[in-house]
């Protein structure tokens, strides 16, 4: 029987920059720290931009499993992932593992570790048919919904499985697709989020091409900046948030208290170009009117906005134009900050990482920052929540995302109601 | 049982080895051609598996000029296929609300080929030499991001990765969006990931045949099964809310299901998959007129699909057929291959062969090895599994 409340989230894992678990993350975002460095994963001499948010596995992490010879997007996905699932008590145990699914968010996918594959077998290029490599895990590098599975065999998990890629729409997009697979009731527990690991040269040459990242080498801690006048592109990183979704009655039942509801999600394309949006922000704004009418909230108690602020120029105007649009004159009201300017953009699985910072805004009442916001951009004219952090009621929050390939998505969270 | 659909496939686009319209693809079919070859993109013959489906009859001529350089060949293959899906529609579609259309597709390699071209690019001249539509040509949205920029799709635009099952189950999500309001739907999936790299990571399944004869390489339920032939192809399917006009008949798509297999036997798995989606077309077993399976070519996956149907199904009672046989595995084009011709083999009361196969005679399933009439036959059920766990089954029924 589908259960026509919404959603809650009921457990958080997060290892991204900043932090090797929920709080410290959290604790990291709120102060407004910057995880941007010079990358230590590949050498980066070669590139234009020679910055990214890199995790530091070598932290402790709460893990106490086998990470094994993995990608180390599943490194960083097993890792989250066991967290939230600690974090939300006996959800599994409690449930058929029929009645769970699995929806986790990937761009790209193990490019890591293929293209460390394609260097060991091509001779760094040398050779343009590739020696044969009968080893097993060369397919799961290739068809990247291995992650799906991953997890589904490490927690007997039966239900629908699914990797969401959307390019870097796909954290929101997963969370999105959870609750659809909740609510329409063909699962009660969803193990759901995103991961990414593109940290690896051929990453940094393909946005080096388009002149997408920050060239900000000699300052890498400063180098994102959205919505500043110095902005100069994104910055590559890395990182995982997972959650345990449940329906409202499954929750209920175990009497487990949550982070939150999600209660609303929209997503349209702009058919326009792979790469460039446009200024008028059309489409992301229609999803947010639509994923706000499916919470039935209006503009006006949206406390907290998480933008998609990825530092690039075309994407602050794109997002502040659709949230007017969309909020009218709320949008001068709400807070609006960019997790982004701290971790750099993760690709598909920033948009989980905000979706599990904005649960934590509410739990906590507090709004992190805009850092490197030294310099607002005289176009934008918004509350972007420069470089210190707020605390304030926090109930409802929305959070946005856009995309290569034309994806645009909202997604709405809210305190759970009693 | 008369089951109403909810949604309608009212057109396809096809690329396929064995012909890239319906009209060839179909002849092909029932004259059980084999469409399988030497792989001729790379210099396969070095390797333990050589043979493959290629897709011979695509006019690139057709890709837009300015998409040639910037897209892989699975893009191309797509952006045709959805032209030939979207030219079969009446005008009023295409001419629809674009937050009405929306795109589904499944992808498992994303653009493979461009991808490994850029990275000897970069490893041979420098990373100066890499395409600036490196980006996105070659993740694994890059179908769904161009299908929706070229035809002007601004609804939900969506892609799922589940292996080879991904197909099926993009259907099945168009179908959804279909209940949701959307007045069309391109759902489906089109891969090509001939390339060298991408090569060696399927040989690494152990689950390619190293026949050197393309006549008896794939043979699906046979005691001399060695394994799969990779294939690049696949549809889209265009999906509304209504049948299109003029048709006495159209078929649509009536149930789904997906589970992936985890510490329980492949046989219960696909049982279980099986029952759900005919649960959810409210359809007995008795109802289904046949079944295009699966059909993985390895002897102990055969088995078990086998198995899960005569349990199901009973044994050797319903008529099962594997065309892919003629021209290989698609990986998650597969799965809408196969709706197309359950598509059409319920418009033209026809089951089409299952080539070149002789039946292991232990195996409990009724494999349909000549084409077959059966003029009352209604309901098809699809089959497509992907590594390592992936099921998905979709009930389609003609009314």
């Amino acid at each position: 029987m589908a259960d026509t409340r919404p959603p809650v989230i009921t457990g958080i894992g997060i290892i991204a920059p900043g932090g090797n678990d929920r709080e410290t993350f959290w604790s990291s975002m709120k102060s407004g720290q910057t995880a941007t460095r010079r990358p230590t994963l590949c050498d980066p001499t070669p590139f234009r931009s020679q910055v990214a948010g890199e995790v530091d596995l070598a932290q402790p992490a709460p893990f106490e499993g086998d990470l094994g010879q993995t990608d180390r997007a599943v490194t960083l996905l097993q890792i989250a992932t066991s967290e939230a699932v600690n974090d939300s008590g006996d959800a599994l145990e409690s449930t058929e593992p029929e009645r769970i699914g699995v929806f986790i968010g990937s761009a790209v996918g193990a490019t890591m570790s293929m293209e460390r594959i394609y260097r060991e077998t091509s001779h760094d290029g040398e050779l343009y048919e590739v020696d044969e490599r009968l080893e097993n895990d060369l397919y799961t590098y290739f068809v990247p919904s291995s992650f799906v599975s991953d997890v589904a065999l490490q927690y007997n998990v039966r239900g629908p499985g699914e990797l969401v890629s959307n390019g870097c729409t796909s954290g929101i997009d997963a969370v999105g697709r959870a609750k659809a697979a909740i609510e329409s009731g063909e699962i009660d527990v969803a193990i759901v989020g995103a991961t990414e690991a593109p940290i690896s040269p051929i990453t940094f040459a393909c946005f080096d091409s388009i002149m997408a990242t920050s060239p900000m080498n000699e300052t890498p801690e400063s180098a994102s900046r959205p919505y500043d006048a110095t902005r100069a592109g994104f910055v590559l990183a890395e990182g995982a948030a997972m959650f345990v979704m449940e329906s409202w009655q499954h929750a209920e039942a175990r009497g487990r208290a949550s982070y939150g509801q999600v209660s609303g999600y929209a997503s349209f394309s702009n058919a326009y170009h792979m790469t460039g949006l446009r200024p008028e922000g059309i489409e992301l704004g229609r999803a947010v009117t639509d994923a706000l009418a499916e919470a039935d909230v209006p503009p006006e108690q949206v406390d907290y906005v998480n933008a998609h602020g990825s530092g690039t120029k075309q994407n602050d105007l794109h997002e502040t134009a659709a949230l007017k649009r969309s909020l009218g004159s709320s949008a001068y009201n709400v807070p609006v900050s960019s997790l982004k300017s701290m971790t750099g953009h993760s690709m598909g699985s920033i948009g989980a990482i905000e979706v599990a910072v904005c649960l934590l805004a509410m739990r906590d009442n507090f709004v992190p920052p805009t850092t490197n916001l030294k310099t607002p951009d005289p176009d934008l004219d918004l509350d972007y929540v420069p470089n210190v952090g707020r605390e304030t009621r926090v109930d409802r929050v929305l959070s946005i995302a856009s995309g290569f390939g034309g994806f645009q998505s909202a997604i709405v969270v809210e305190r759970t109601a009693s | 049982m008369t089951t109403h659909p909810s949604a309608w496939i009212s057109a396809a686009g096809v690329a396929c080895p064995s012909g890239s319209s319906l009209r060839r693809l179909w002849r092909s079919t029932l004259e059980g051609r084999i469409s399988i070859s030497e792989c001729d993109t790379f210099a396969s013959d070095i390797y333990a598996s050589s043979l493959a489906g290629q897709v011979s009859d695509f006019d690139e001529t057709e890709v837009p000029g300015r998409l040639k350089p910037t897209t892989d060949r699975s893009t191309q293959l797509a952006l045709v296929a959805a032209k030939r899906a979207l030219e079969a529609l009446p005008d009023r579609y295409t001419d629809l609300d674009p937050y009405l259309r929306s795109i589904i597709t499944a992808n498992s390699a994303g653009g493979y080929a461009f991808g490994e071209r850029e990275l000897r690019n970069m490893y041979q001249q420098g990373p100066k030499y890499v395409s600036t539509a490196q980006s996105y040509a070659w993740f694994y949205a890059v179908n769904t991001g161009q299908l929706s920029i070229r035809y002007g799709f601004k609804g939900r635009c969506s892609t799922v990765v589940a292996d080879s099952a991904g197909g099926l189950d993009a259907i099945a999500q168009g179908n959804e969006l279909i209940q949701q309001g959307q007045q069309l739907v391109l759902a489906g999936s089109v891969e090509s990931a001939l390339s060298p790299l991408a090569w060696v990571s399927l040989e690494s399944t152990g689950r390619l045949t190293t026949s050197k004869v393309p006549e008896s390489s794939y043979l699906p339920f046979d005691e001399r099964a060695s394994g799969m032939v990779p294939a690049e192809g696949g549809a889209l399917l265009a999906l509304t809310p209504e049948p299109i006009d003029g048709c006495e008949e159209s078929v649509g798509i009536l149930g789904h299901a997906r589970t992936m297999a985890v510490n329980e036997s492949q046989e219960a798995a696909l049982e279980r998959t099986i029952r759900r989606a005919l649960d959810s077309a409210d359809l007995e077993p008795s109802d289904i007129d046949v079944v295009f399976p699966d059909a993985a070519g390895v002897i102990e996956d055969d088995i078990a699909e086998a198995t899960a149907l005569a349990a199901v199904f009973g044994a050797r009672k319903v008529p099962v057929t594997a065309p892919k046989v003629g021209f290989g595995r698609a990986a998650s084009g597969m799965g809408p291959l196969d709706v197309v011709l359950a598509t059409l083999a319920l418009r033209t009361k026809m089951i089409p062969p299952t080539p070149a196969v002789s039946i292991d005679a232990e195996l409990p399933i009724n494999l349909q090895t000549v084409p077959t009439r059966d003029r009352s036959m209604r309901n098809a059920l699809v089959i497509a599994r992907g590594l390592p766990v992936f099921t998905s089954a979709l009930v389609i029924g003609l009314r």
